[in-house]
């Protein structure tokens, strides 16, 4: 774990695989995301309350809206993993901060997902 | 030492810029969203972010997704497809295709942001937008919450 998480035996093969591989869903999710959301809202561009659980009250829509959050925290969390791995040279502080980042990210994960379960 | 700027230093450079912008953003997003466990709250964020200065924000953040975009496009293109032998024609040409993209989403995000109402009805997603079954949602619980 620890030599994994210091990058020092990392070979990344398969994170660089994934990486593309959910950025192409990313791109997908993201164009119906923008066209719904940003582009053609309805209503008036008002995004309220009525008009989200409206939306999110098709499964179709919670399932879209968690596949965005799920595969966004991967290659986001990803990228900075890919960032710390390029910058930090320090063994300690690289543990302290990809533990920090996964934390993170899990959290987000857990809020995100209740959020669009609608079970906060 | 030091680096040559050519293009693909450049593309490299303002990737990870837009990367590390986009992961802020998305922090922002799921706290901001996650209001949706109250209704008044929610609404008063979105009344506040719906500000034309956050819908100006909002084609900031489109052009740092569709740059963010169409260069993970390009490296696509050079893992996979041998796209290394012409990846600095094929940035500017995807920056050209992104010129035209902006163009053709920043128009209906600026008229959102100067409540131009342009809205169409009946449109494609409309049917997405129906309620799986009978109603989600008291229909004028929103109402009453919004703001106050």
């Amino acid at each position: 774990m620890i030599e994994r998480d210091t990058g020092i035996r990392s070979g990344g093969a398969l994170n660089w695989f994934i990486q593309r591989i959910s950025g192409v869903v990313l791109l997908i999710v993201l164009l119906v995301h923008f066209w719904v959301l940003h582009f053609f809202p309805p209503a008036g561009g008002e995004i309220t309350y009525q008009t989200v659980m409206l939306r999110l009250s098709h499964p179709l829509w919670r399932t879209i809206d968690l596949v965005f959050l799920v595969f966004g925290l991967y290659h986001g969390a990803n990228g900075v993993l890919l960032v710390i791995h390029d910058y930090i040279r320090q063994p300690m502080l690289r543990i302290a901060l990809v533990g920090t980042l996964f934390v993170a990210a899990l959290i987000f994960l857990v809020i995100g997902s209740m959020t669009i379960l609608g079970l906060a | 030492m030091h680096y040559r700027w050519k293009t693909g230093m450049l593309a490299w450079v303002m990737f990870r810029i837009t990367g590390l912008a986009l992961v802020g953003y998305l922090a922002m997003h799921i706290i901001v969203i996650s209001n949706l466990h109250d209704p008044a709250k929610f609404d008063a964020t979105m009344g506040f972010l719906g500000s034309w200065t956050f819908r100006l924000l909002e084609i900031g953040l489109f052009v740092v997704v569709l740059y963010h975009a169409l260069n993970g496009v390009r490296i696509f293109i050079v893992d996979f497809f041998n796209g290394a032998l012409f990846q600095a024609r094929l940035f500017w040409i995807l920056m050209a295709v992104g010129g035209v993209l902006f163009i053709a989403g920043a128009y209906p995000m600026f008229s959102h942001a100067m409540h131009w109402k342009h809205i169409q009805q009946g449109s494609a997603h409309t049917q997405l937008m129906k309620p799986a079954g009978g109603a989600c949602c008291q229909p004028d619980a929103g109402k009453e919450a919004s703001h106050d």
